[in-house]
């Protein structure tokens, strides 16, 4: 009998994509964020606020990916700041040489933030680090208090978690307080935030974050 | 279903850890899975064993040991190890919790069937 010895790591060519791209980021002083969510929780809307929100003081790039359609990018093309859409053709998550590519596009362009939008998928994009500097999770309040605690993986390698929708808070049995002790449950470092894409309320909060972080 | 993706990266491997000559020996792929992999074992196999049908590697199948999350208490420092996804301590119930381990996703070893139990 023949044993080889491997100790080679499944992913190790993403990770390897993944750490150059996230030098290259830093030395541009880039500060780089993998948005995740499960699909319709918002996370559109929330780049979208975003954006209008730091208008003028940071410049925001993103690069979305989606299983099919350039929807998003159109929508947040709208706002007048560079975007690429990536589409997967099926595949269910962004991996780091999908972001590499498309960050040539818009190279050239000044940014000071970048948000890369996941496919939606609370489960598959977990393992896939993409070069970023920090993972946001977002959650909408019609999504039920337990979605922490079904997909720990995600909450517990993120460092901010954002509970949208908050203003249908008084038509589904949602509690934000559960939502909470349930992440912390997960992840007891992590940083919450309760926004209305809607009414924009929270959203300075979150911008404030964002704002703190690129200084870092 | 990321399994696919996972399958073809395992495949990569293989394929530049053994020589090309030796493929069709390979026996058991050992892979070491962390519970926080967020990979499903027989999604896996199913995946693993549909991309290898007619190629050399076909005779081939995966040896998937999960791994537990191990966890360190910021409080009283006691290393633990849990499989149902709590992250509080068992010994203070402190909820200041670090993973230490259980999102790996490893290739530990590959191994190969006698050329002459083929020839037999």
């Amino acid at each position: 009998m023949n044993v080889i010895t491997v100790e080679r790591k499944v992913l190790e060519k993403n990770d390897k994509i993944a750490e150059e791209l996230r030098n290259k980021f830093r030395s541009n002083k880039i500060f780089v964020i993998n948005l995740l969510s499960s699909p319709g929780s918002g996370k559109t809307s929330l780049i979208e606020n975003t954006v209008e929100h730091l208008k003028g003081k940071f410049n925001i790039s993103v690069i979305v990916g989606d299983v099919q359609t350039d929807n998003d990018a159109k929508r947040i093309g709208k706002l007048d700041i560079p975007v690429v859409q990536i589409i997967t053709n099926g595949s269910c998550h962004l991996e780091a040489q999908l972001v590499r590519d498309a960050y040539r596009n818009i190279e050239n362009e000044k940014t000071d933030i970048l948000i890369i939008e996941n496919v939606g998928n609370l489960v598959c994009p977990a393992g896939y680090d993409l070069g970023e500097e920090k993972k946001v999770v977002l959650i909408s309040t019609t999504e039920g208090d337990d979605k922490p605690l079904k997909y720990p993986a995600m909450f517990r390698n993120s460092s901010a978690m954002i509970i949208n929708k908050i203003d249908l808070l008084p038509y589904v049995n949602s509690s934000v307080e559960d939502i909470k002790a349930n992440a912390r449950s997960i992840n007891s470092a992590i940083d919450v935030f309760e926004v209305s894409c809607k009414s924009s309320e929270g959203i300075k909060e979150w911008c404030n974050w964002l704002m703190k972080q690129t200084k870092k | 279903m990321h399994e696919l993706s996972i399958a073809q990266n395992i495949i990569q491997i293989v394929n530049s850890s053994v020589e090309r000559d030796k493929l069709d020996l390979v026996d058991k792929i050992y892979l070491k899975l962390g519970l926080l992999s967020n990979v499903l074992a027989d999604s896996l196999h199913f995946s693993f064993n549909s991309i290898v049908e007619n190629t050399p590697l076909q005779n081939s199948r995966l040896d998937i040991e999960a791994l537990p999350i191990k966890i360190k208490c910021g409080d009283c420092n006691e290393i633990n190890t849990t499989n149902d996804f709590i992250f509080t301590c068992p010994i203070c119930s402190s909820s200041s919790i670090s993973v230490i381990s259980g999102d790996e996703m490893i290739i530990s070893s590959i191994q190969l069937r006698d050329e002459s139990e083929i020839k037999k």
